[in-house]
């Protein structure tokens, strides 16, 4: 894991657990690094970057436990790290996605970690990998629907083409959405991802979770990633920054009024 | 490549000259080794930046499995 505080602290902070992309068999935390820094910077908090284990030497459910040992080891040592756990967040693109979506539903089944915020961004969610966009998008475009396969493939490992893949393997399969945190999210309106990302969110809010999420039009894959400059990008950075401190203030806001009513 | 068209235009430069990704095992690790190599340094002035090594849940549980094996 990769720890990232400001180097002057003055008292705790929120904390957000950041899962990097890759398909499940690709990318490192140190690639993040400087996103992670930026995070430290513009929202005030600490990250702890998780160095998952990857397909497919390490096909599911280890990717997902490493991510979850990850977030018990930053709330168990909140104190060592200035982090409030009373805030805590969870965010990750692409296959980082599909892990942030599937460890918020891990931690509120396992009734611990309290998880406040997730950012599953542009999330690998869907195995079936059959979705109108999937169909779509077959080849280039950066992630498509053969590199999807491949993906899948490798990460569900003797689990692949099975009926019994758990929703924690591939979170589009939940049936039960209720009770997870406020939730932002986006997508490039050319991503395969994008219409499995649609239907994750409609199911969220229609389990009453407060939803916030945006389509891009004429983006692909990971575009913000890819083009940092473009203002694509930077609009798309800029917004879902902020929606990670709205959902910490959102807290704060609760946090106030739970102790108004009490006073 | 029609979806290609749709790609609004300042995103097009990085599309066209992004290399095609392959995830066939044999070269995974090439790929994986590629993909470290494109990281730059970063600005550490005001963030410092720990590496920290956590015991696996999943290590532990399997080593607990095998204790009770070999009980």
């Amino acid at each position: 894991m990769r720890v990232y505080k400001p180097r002057k602290l003055n008292g705790d902070l929120p904390g957000l657990l950041w899962i990097h992309g890759g398909g499940y068999v690709l990318g490192a935390a140190e690639s993040d690094d400087a996103l992670c820094v930026r995070y430290v910077k513009d929202i005030g908090c600490i990250v702890v970057s998780v160095d998952y284990r990857l397909a497919p030497e390490h096909s599911y459910p280890t990717p997902l436990e490493d991510c979850y040992s990850a977030l018990c080891w930053m709330v168990n040592n909140a104190e060592l790290l200035s982090i409030d756990i009373n805030k805590i967040a969870v965010a990750g693109n692409s296959a980082g996605g599909g892990l942030t979506a599937a460890l918020t539903l891990l931690a509120r089944d396992r009734k611990f970690p309290k998880v406040h915020v997730q950012l599953p961004l542009y999330p690998m969610i869907d195995d079936s990998n059959n979705t109108p966009s999937a169909n779509e998008i077959t080849e280039g475009m950066i992630w498509n629907q053969q590199l999807n396969d491949l993906g899948w493939k490798l990460y569900l490992g003797k689990l692949y083409g099975s009926d019994n893949i758990p929703p924690y393997a591939a979170p589009a399969r939940a049936t039960d959405y209720s009770n997870l945190p406020y939730t932002y999210t986006f997508i490039g309106q050319l991503d395969p991802f994008r219409d499995e990302t649609l239907t994750y969110v409609t199911k969220l809010a229609q389990a009453g979770v407060d939803v916030e999420f945006h389509l891009y039009p004429g983006a692909y894959h990971a575009f913000e990633s890819l083009n940092p400059h473009s203002s694509v990008a930077q609009y798309a950075m800029n917004e879902y920054i902020n929606a990670i401190k709205i959902g910490f203030d959102r807290i704060s806001g609760s946090l106030k009024e739970a102790k108004e009513t009490t006073a | 490549m029609r979806n290609r068209e749709r790609v609004i235009p300042e995103l097009l430069e990085v599309l066209d000259n992004f290399p095609e990704l392959s995830l066939e095992q044999e070269i995974i690790p090439q790929v994986r080794e590629a993909m470290k190599n494109g990281n730059e340094p970063v600005d550490q002035t005001d963030v410092s930046i720990e590496v920290i090594a956590i015991q696996h849940m999943i290590t532990k549980k399997l080593m607990c499995e095998f204790i009770n094996l070999e009980n």
